[in-house]
């Protein structure tokens, strides 16, 4: 049986370090054995999560995004904590867009704000679903 | 009948590459009314690529231009656009081939 494994990271809201999150997110995956079309899925929904946190900062200085993703037997969880509450969906085109994608793209997708911040759960089952 | 412009889109089409790829798409445009946007190597579509490819299209369409999309089936460009249900909005072909010869 596969053993658990973790990944995590966090990172300032700029591009290049969303872009850092995802070569190494790609990696930890294709090392987990987790297959390249369900990764890239993974990849493409953690990175629209990302992306949708790291445009709303509340105080920009103090603004991180923190991924962590844990694969078990059954699949892959990855959990996006930032600390901003989202604004509304209709704020910029294509913002609701890219989390209908996220969503298209695993499992279960929730999304819970505190006061302050967000927390969005991906899970995506790596048991053969297409 | 000039010649289709060809612009090839390789690796990530994605928030961080899109205004580079729409700059791309509109020199091309202005070498010839007819431009085949090539999917086949994109591979990393996000939705702010989505966004920019049908702002693109939109672009040309605006300037009179023909465009045809070669998005191969099973490839990562493809499927996305299934999955947003957009692919009934453009046409797509399998081949480069194929989209030069129905540009023509």
């Amino acid at each position: 049986m596969q053993e658990t494994s973790t990944f995590s990271c966090t990172m300032p809201d700029r591009l290049d370090a969303l872009a850092e999150m995802r070569a190494e997110l790609r990696a930890w995956l294709a090392r987990s054995n987790v297959e390249p079309e369900t990764a890239e899925d993974i990849v493409l929904a953690a990175w629209e999560v990302c992306a949708n946190a790291a445009e709303h900062p509340v105080d920009p200085k103090h603004h991180d995004v923190t991924l962590v993703a844990t694969v078990g037997p059954s699949g892959v969880c990855i959990v996006v904590e930032d600390t901003g509450s989202w604004r509304d969906s209709v704020s910029r085109p294509g913002r609701g867009l890219g989390l209908r994608l996220a969503r298209a793209m695993v499992d279960r997708m929730s999304i819970v704000t505190r006061a302050p911040g967000t927390e969005v759960v991906l899970w995506r089952s790596t048991g053969g679903h297409a | 009948m000039t010649q289709a412009a060809v612009v090839d889109l390789v690796g990530g089409l994605d928030l961080g590459s899109v205004a580079r790829w729409e700059a791309e798409v509109g020199k091309a445009a202005s070498t010839s009314g007819t431009v085949v946007l090539d999917l086949t190597g994109v591979d990393f579509l996000d939705s702010a690529g989505v966004h920019g490819l049908f702002r693109i299209l939109a672009a040309l369409d605006g300037q009179g231009k023909r465009f045809v999309v070669v998005a191969p089936r099973h490839g990562r460009a493809r499927r996305l656009l299934e999955i947003l249900d957009l692919q009934s909005l453009v046409r797509l072909c399998e081949s480069r081939d194929e989209a030069i010869d129905d540009a023509a």
